[in-house]
């Protein structure tokens, strides 16, 4: 086992970062346990809104065991994985809760990626059922699943399935870009959303809590959406349509009295941009994903004042959140705004060379304690890359390696400093540049790709391709549309006679990118 | 509120995706000319601003995004005045 050392300043300031973060939680009970809990207890509170629909927790119990018991009839066991592709509403949410009341996992998919990424992402996690509202093109396109329509019922609901949930049980499986072509599942285990959600640092998650249910649910910030209130008591409001219209956002948060969001940092931006009192009567606006423009973060600081903008940080691999820092004040120029400190039971260490970082010294992010994923499904080889037992101060512990660089503030608040690969985040999306030119290279004509992000006009990022290609542009983009989900294909691909290369045989980005802007 | 013909709405699409950032002419296809689904979050919010609540439906702007299909679901959705009297 490794063992990483530490002189005395840098075991300060880790200390500082990681005070107070180990406080007690449920971490023997599972999701099914929880919610089913508040269910027995105040089965009359609101639990979710969609519209002029609203569910009791009670309603919502009962409409998940009739489900679930239908699940449990066909065959549906304990650690099964389930596909769910329901369209935004209540039902959504109902057969997510069906799928962890059985005690079996959930691993939602949008119906926009194409079938051979399906194909794949059901194979590596053994996916053969799917729980679905639109169940005759699923059962078309998913010759080998078994796939139930969601509406599907069993009995009356009133008892909850006699299934033994254990804390360490996987709840759901989320797909991440996977640099060598495959995508990565994330297996999460019902104690890491327990931890997410409970005595949260923050936001206030309450039985009075409001969340809105916003982000895809494919994304794992609708981990916190949706858990975050009904494992509390609280209210999950269902965002009614699938994009996102800032008047709408408007409207929702003020109709359902919303106490908090999360946006992405690109709809923070557009946000801040269009209409920056949108959220204006929400108590709490989390916001990450993606560095944070300084002008953006001063302009909503201004409106929504001290306290209520929080900047959070946190890998999928993580259970959505690791660290997060409220916006107390201005900010320094010249300092990007900080990822903050580790969210309740979650350590960070910043780790370079075997050794833990001093104050101001960049490393690489290393995070700890139980929303850690057990590990890449199927990928033994990038799990043990990625998830590595080490020794720090004479106490094990399991580091997951994000990959991503920072460093600490004297006072234990960590800055954010890019990436050690090519792995981007674009529109909120995490992307392997490496798979996109992994596929675009599988093309047959293709004799050399290079794929990077590019900013555009309007001062968004977007995906950009290059190909030395005897086809089309055209032809490229089908093949990669067939393969890769919709955010992974480039806005923009160019065919071009060579790539330029740098004096180190690399492709020169900045030539490329430069020759774009001068339209040769 | 808006009365504008047709034409009209198309100028200001075009002069709208341009403050966006995007080289649009009336003859351009929105997101070939480099819209992403945020430019329409903003594009949309505008539509609202300028012509009405629901003037630009999401659905319609995916479906038919040329300058010119984008104009006239703005003409056929936003509020006109003969329909609301100012």
């Amino acid at each position: 086992m490794k063992r990483l050392t530490a002189g005395p300043r840098a075991r300060d300031v880790h200390a500082l970062a990681n005070v107070d973060t180990s406080v007690p939680f449920p971490s023997d009970s599972s999701m099914k346990e929880l919610f089913e809990h508040r269910a027995r207890r105040n089965g009359g509170a609101t639990a979710l809104v969609h519209g002029d629909r609203r569910m009791t927790y009670a309603e919502l119990n009962a409409a998940a065991n009739r489900l679930a018991g239908h699940l449990v009839r066909q065959g549906c066991r304990r650690g099964d994985v389930v596909g769910v592709c329901v369209r935004r509403s209540c039902e959504l949410v109902v057969a997510l809760l069906a799928i962890v009341k059985c005690g079996a996992v959930y691993l939602p998919f949008d119906p926009s990626w194409p079938d051979e990424r399906l194909h794949v992402m059901f194979g590596i996690a053994g996916c053969d059922r799917v729980v679905t509202d639109q169940r005759e093109a699923l059962a078309a396109r998913l010759p080998r699943c078994q796939v139930t329509d969601v509406s599907s019922s069993d009995g009356d609901g009133a008892a909850d399935p006699a299934v033994a949930v254990l804390p360490t049980d996987i709840a759901y499986v989320n797909f991440t870009s996977g640099s060598t072509g495959r995508p990565k599942g994330v297996p999460i285990q019902h104690r890491s959303v327990v931890r997410l959600v409970h005595d949260a640092r923050y936001t206030r998650l309450d039985d009075r809590a409001v969340t809105l249910f916003l982000a895809p649910v494919t994304f794992d910030a609708a981990t916190f959406e949706i858990w975050g209130a009904l494992l509390n008591g609280g209210t999950c409001v269902v965002y009614p349509g699938g994009f996102v219209r800032l008047s709408e956002l408007r409207r929702v948060v003020r109709r359902h009295a919303v106490s908090t969001v999360f946006l992405t940092t690109a709809l923070f931006n557009t946000m801040v941009d269009e209409d920056v009192d949108a959220l204006g009567t929400v108590d709490t606006v989390l916001t990450g994903g993606e560095a944070h423009s300084l002008p953006h973060v001063e302009k909503a600081l201004a409106h929504y004042g001290a306290g209520r903008i929080v900047s959070v940080y946190g890998p999928t691999e993580c259970t959505t959140f690791a660290t997060y820092y409220p916006l107390t004040g201005p900010q320094p120029e010249d300092r990007p705004l900080p990822i903050g400190r580790p969210i309740q039971n979650t350590r960070v260490h910043l780790v370079r060379d075997d050794r833990l970082c001093e104050p101001g010294e960049t490393g690489e992010v290393c995070l700890s304690g139980p929303g850690l994923s057990p590990g890449y499904l199927g990928m033994p080889e990038e799990t043990a890359r990625r998830f590595v037992d080490c020794e720090v101060d004479g106490v094990t512990e399991r580091l997951y390696r994000t990959g991503d660089l920072a460093y600490f503030e004297a006072d234990g608040v960590l800055v954010f400093q890019g990436r050690d690969d090519d792995q981007v985040k674009v529109n909120g999306h995490r992307i392997e540049l490496g798979e996109v030119q992994h596929v675009l290279t599988g093309h047959p004509d293709v004799r050399q790709a290079f794929v990077t992000v590019h900013v555009t006009g309007t001062g968004e990022r977007v995906l950009m391709a290059f190909a030395v290609s005897d086809a089309p542009a055209e032809a490229l983009r089908e093949h990669l549309a067939h393969r890769l989900p919709p955010y992974m294909v480039p806005a923009v691909i160019e065919v071009r006679a060579s790539l330029p290369l740098s004096a180190h045989g690399k492709v020169d980005r900045e030539a490329l990118l430069s020759s774009l802007r001068s339209g040769s | 509120m808006a009365t504008d013909d047709i034409d009209t709405i198309q100028k200001w699409v075009v002069t709208t995706c341009q403050d966006l950032g995007l080289s649009v002419d009336a003859e351009s296809d929105f997101f070939r000319s480099g819209g992403s689904s945020l430019t329409a979050v903003k594009l949309i919010a505008r539509a609202e601003e300028a012509y009405g609540e629901d003037a630009l439906p999401p659905d319609d702007l995916f479906s038919n995004s040329s300058v010119r299909e984008i104009a006239e679901s703005i003409a056929r959705n936003g509020q006109q005045a003969d329909a609301s009297p100012a």
